[in-house]
């Protein structure tokens, strides 16, 4: 993308970056590595864990940053590399208690409330690993398709076709309500589909 | 949405669509949530102790004599 420059006729070699630039990146895409983690775990304090290991871990590799490629997606790897080499299963395990769904709801600040990302993040972890990231970085984190081919290590293809069926199981399992939760429950099916009409009349009113 | 069909259980496209919107939407909401706590105090205070890690003196871009990677 960048212009060539005259002096350099052949390509530089990839040099990391100083180490002060480094965690300038660093310390930028912490938000994104803990939203991510935190959409990978379910889980507000193993999703923290993690995005700490995987700070640690960059840091550790620093050197072997190029300068100039996409800082995120490199760290991005990091943290799903690590999700993955930790003992995800345990976390999965408290992934959805009530203690930490109330806690998991302290402060959403925007939207129409509590309800609806307390559903969705239900609903993502119902997820295959595989759909979940995927829908993550490409509905979520803004990676087009190819680098979030890069990020899960497969094809673009692969992702594009992750994405799809992501998008439909969430559907699906939006509007057929919670499945982990019982009685008691602050959303039922109907009530469920029905928020989601909502929405959608509210986003396509005058379409 | 015609009145006279009472219940049309085949979803059209365009509300598939709509759907599909309003889930993109809750996602993105959901996702920018997090993005939007910022850097967290522990964070900091991690990110602050990397500079105590980083003592070697010199140039940090150059010099990988003390490559120690995991």
């Amino acid at each position: 993308m960048a212009s060539p420059d005259p002096d350099t006729t052949v390509e530089t070699p990839a040099e990391p970056l100083p180490t002060g630039e480094f965690k300038r990146e660093m310390a930028e895409a912490i938000p994104y590595m803990r939203a991510f983690a935190r959409s990978l775990t379910g889980d507000d304090a193993a999703a923290d864990d993690l995005t700490q290991d995987a700070l640690m871990k960059a840091w550790n590799a620093r050197k072997r940053f190029r300068a100039g490629s996409n800082f995120r997606a490199w760290v991005f790897t990091i943290v799903r590399n690590q999700f993955y080499s930790n003992c995800r299963r345990s976390w999965r395990q408290v992934a959805w208690d009530q203690e930490q769904a109330d806690r998991t709801l302290t402060g959403p600040s925007s939207m129409n409330g509590v309800l609806e990302l307390d559903e969705m993040r239900r609903a993502l972890l119902e997820l295959p690993d595989d759909q979940r990231e995927a829908i993550i970085l490409v509905g979520a984190g803004g990676f087009s398709y190819e680098e979030a081919a890069s990020i899960c290590e497969c094809a673009i293809g692969t992702v594009k076709s992750r994405v799809s069926r992501a998008r439909a199981a969430l559907a699906v399992i939006l509007e057929s309500g919670p499945k982990q939760r019982s009685a008691g429950d602050s959303v039922r099916p109907s009530q469920s589909a029905e928020l989601i009409m909502a929405e959608v009349k509210s986003l396509t009113s005058g379409a | 949405m015609s009145a006279m069909n009472k219940s049309d259980d085949k979803p059209d496209a365009q509300a598939v669509k709509s759907r599909q919107r309003v889930i993109g939407a809750r996602l993105q909401a959901m996702y920018d949530d997090v993005v939007r706590q910022g850097v967290p105090d522990d964070f900091e205070q991690m990110l602050a102790a990397l500079d105590e890690l980083e003592e070697t003196p010199g140039d940090p871009a150059k010099n990988s004599a003390s490559g120690h990677e995991g």
